[in-house]
């Protein structure tokens, strides 16, 4: 309290005087104070009211309501789109976004995909780690499309204009030129020659995918990786893209990388990764997988669509893969037929083959493999010249056989039929043959051969049907008729 | 023999054990107290509320129970949303009345009541950006602009896709 004197301040002494005076300054400031006391509760009071408009606004939502387990199998019904899905219901509300930030299950088992868009990438790197956090270190699956690209000068206009700065980090060592003299150099071009800007484009192509994969390999938490590689790049584009693939993934279990094959034989990228849990591999790139195949202890299932990588894989010594059950062998005669004699590939726990090949070189390959629980075979002929039955016992437990050909011809109709005999005489256990736009595919052919058969003492008593599949009427008995199938039970009772 | 069912605001409703028993809870409540003419009370529906639910039970009582071997969640939600002809025609009500079925389901519990108001629910969000889903349900955007952006920011890739 203040203390009251009568005197004026000039009649006290000096040093009452200046108490006097600090008194005041001291009174002032609490007017002051209290005053921004009363403006800082009003304000309050105001937050206070716009608080509870917003819990009563709340309140009247009937979906408010509704407890936050119901709300969650909700957001687990909307299932398609699912990255939509978590962007979209995590910016509705805080409840929202903590149950979705909360519940694992929906950062799990997303399909990451990227692309040629640079900075998307960049963002989805982001977002990547992200779903892995969320998804309480869940492995991710990935792919990585690079087929979306146009070979166009427009294209790769945009991409200059458009993530200049991604560029200036590429190395350029075989130009010389910074990035600034190569855009430079590019965009002079590519009005010009189609064939020199067509040159410049694969470069910077080039130089974006091994980034790419640079960038993306180094994440190593990565439970498949499915690498679709461009199709109009020529050169040894895809290899040396491929080299920036290289070290230790411990988690990978699914590769895959495809896409056209323009590489040059004479300078194959060796792919050299470390997967120790990897159990399914596909290529059909031309690429060196000595050394890769020896750090794929576990593969289940393998998919070599090219003719080097099937002849390097019949090359390698058959112990490393013990586990494999499923494999994939396609050899267009162009690398195979041009080895050497090979030994035979003993296969112990393998069920099931998939060849494509031509006719002159499926025996061949089948009589490489050793696979003696083999029960699925599927021959893909690439061309119609007949081809032999395997001379080992590799058909003598299949259950289910597939034959099919690339291309329909009418040419050489009638050959091959000596063929399916001796299929069916090496297959007691045949439960299913299917036969698509192969030459025999004539059903009074192949009832005439099945009778023949049974008559020579092969009662076929696994056997229920063979089914034909033609795209051409004439090869079956209905005209018009694209299946046709053919009960041998009933056969039998004929 | 029918049974006595009691709502919230004290209407009383006499239907077949049968259809009572769609309801597990109404189920269990049965088999507990054995054979009675004990009314059952359900303090959490209200008698609108009940008349559509015991609706449902009535179209449904053929139907077979679920049984505790349902498919897992995962699968569950691979069936995506479908949602049969009569039981679309069923939950084409307000927003105010689909909600309180899925409560009185979620309440009585009666499972696929339930999945039928989910997925209904779950058609109407499909699609829709965050501010429709507000405006649709009337909820209020409680993010501050920087929690926002922060969001935002964090699911950029999937926006721009």
């Amino acid at each position: 309290m203040a203390m009251e004197y009568s005197a004026s301040p000039a009649e006290l002494p000096a040093d009452l005087r200046d108490k006097y005076l600090a008194l005041k300054f001291a009174n002032d400031h609490l007017e002051e104070l209290e005053s921004q006391l009363i403006i800082a509760r009003k304000s309050r009071d105001e937050i206070l009211k716009e608080i509870s408009i917003l819990h009563q606004s709340r309140a009247q939502a009937p979906i408010a309501r509704v407890p936050l387990d119901i709300l969650l199998t909700i957001f687990e019904q909307w299932d398609d789109d699912p990255l939509s899905r978590n962007r979209t219901l995590s910016l509705v509300c805080k409840t929202w976004y903590q149950i979705m930030q909360n519940s694992t299950g929906f950062w799990r088992d997303l399909v990451l995909r990227f692309g040629w868009d640079l900075r998307k990438n960049k963002s989805l790197l982001r977002f990547a780690e992200l779903c892995h956090q969320l998804s309480d270190n869940q492995l991710l699956d990935v792919e990585i499309d690079l087929r979306g690209v146009l070979p166009y000068p427009d294209y790769i206009s945009r991409i200059l204009d458009e993530s200049p700065a991604y560029f200036q980090e590429l190395d350029w060592p075989e130009t010389g030129l910074d990035f600034s003299d190569w855009a430079s150099l590019v965009t002079a071009h590519l009005g010009g020659s189609q064939s020199l800007g067509g040159i410049l484009y694969n470069r910077i192509s080039q130089s974006i995918l091994r980034k790419l994969i640079q960038e993306i390999g180094q994440v190593r938490r990565w439970k498949s990786l499915l690498i679709w590689m461009p199709d109009h790049l020529y050169g040894s584009f895809v290899d040396l893209a491929l080299m920036e693939l290289n070290g230790d993934f411990p988690n990978l279990e699914r590769l895959s990388i495809t896409g056209s094959t323009f590489g040059d034989p004479q300078y194959l990228g060796e792919l050299s990764i470390t997967c120790p849990k990897l159990r399914s591999f596909i290529t059909n790139q031309d690429i060196n997988l000595t050394s890769a195949l020896r750090y794929f202890p576990a593969l289940e299932s393998i998919g070599l669509r090219s003719s080097y990588v099937t002849a390097q894989f019949l090359s390698w010594p058959s112990n490393r893969f013990t586990n494999l059950r499923k494999l994939e062998l396609q050899d267009d005669g162009y690398v195979f037929s041009d080895l050497p004699n090979l030994d035979v590939v003993l296969f112990e726990r393998l069920v099931s083959i998939h060849l494509s090949a031509f006719g002159s070189l499926i025996e061949r390959i089948l009589n490489l493999i050793n696979a003696p629980m083999l029960e699925l075979l599927h021959l893909h002929q690439l061309d119609a010249v007949q081809f032999r039955a395997p001379s080992t016992p590799i058909l003598c437990q299949i259950k289910f056989l597939l034959i099919d050909r690339k291309a329909p011809t009418t040419k050489g109709a009638s050959i091959g039929i000596g063929v399916f005999e001796e299929i069916l005489r090496q297959t007691p256990s045949l439960q299913s043959l299917r036969l698509v736009k192969v030459d025999w595919s004539k059903s009074r052919k192949i009832v005439a051969a099945v009778r023949k058969i049974r008559m020579e003492g092969y009662p076929l008593t696994n056997m229920e049907e063979i089914i034909l599949v033609s795209n051409r009427g004439h090869f079956l008995t209905q005209e018009d008729a694209s299946l046709t199938v053919l009960n041998v039970k009933r056969l039998a009772d004929q | 023999m029918p049974v006595l069912l009691v709502t919230s605001d004290n209407e009383q409703f006499r239907v077949e054990k049968v259809v009572a028993q769609r309801s597990v809870l109404i189920k269990n409540m049965l088999e507990d107290v054995g054979e009675s003419d004990q009314p059952i009370p359900l303090p959490n529906v209200t008698a609108p509320v009940l008349k559509k639910v015991l609706e449902y039970c009535d179209h449904h009582q053929t139907d077979p129970l679920p049984t505790g071997d349902e498919p897992s969640a995962d699968e569950s939600r691979k069936r995506t949303t479908d949602i049969s002809e009569w039981d679309q025609k069923f939950i084409t009500v307000d927003q105010e009345m689909l909600f309180e079925i899925i409560l009185a389901a979620n309440y009585l519990d009666i499972k696929p009541l339930l999945d039928v108001g989910c997925k209904t629910v779950a058609n109407m969000i499909k699609g829709k950006s965050p501010e429709e889903i507000r405006k649709l349900f009337n909820i209020v955007n409680d993010f501050t602009p920087e929690e926002e952006a922060q969001i935002k920011k964090e699911n950029e890739w999937a926006e721009d896709r």
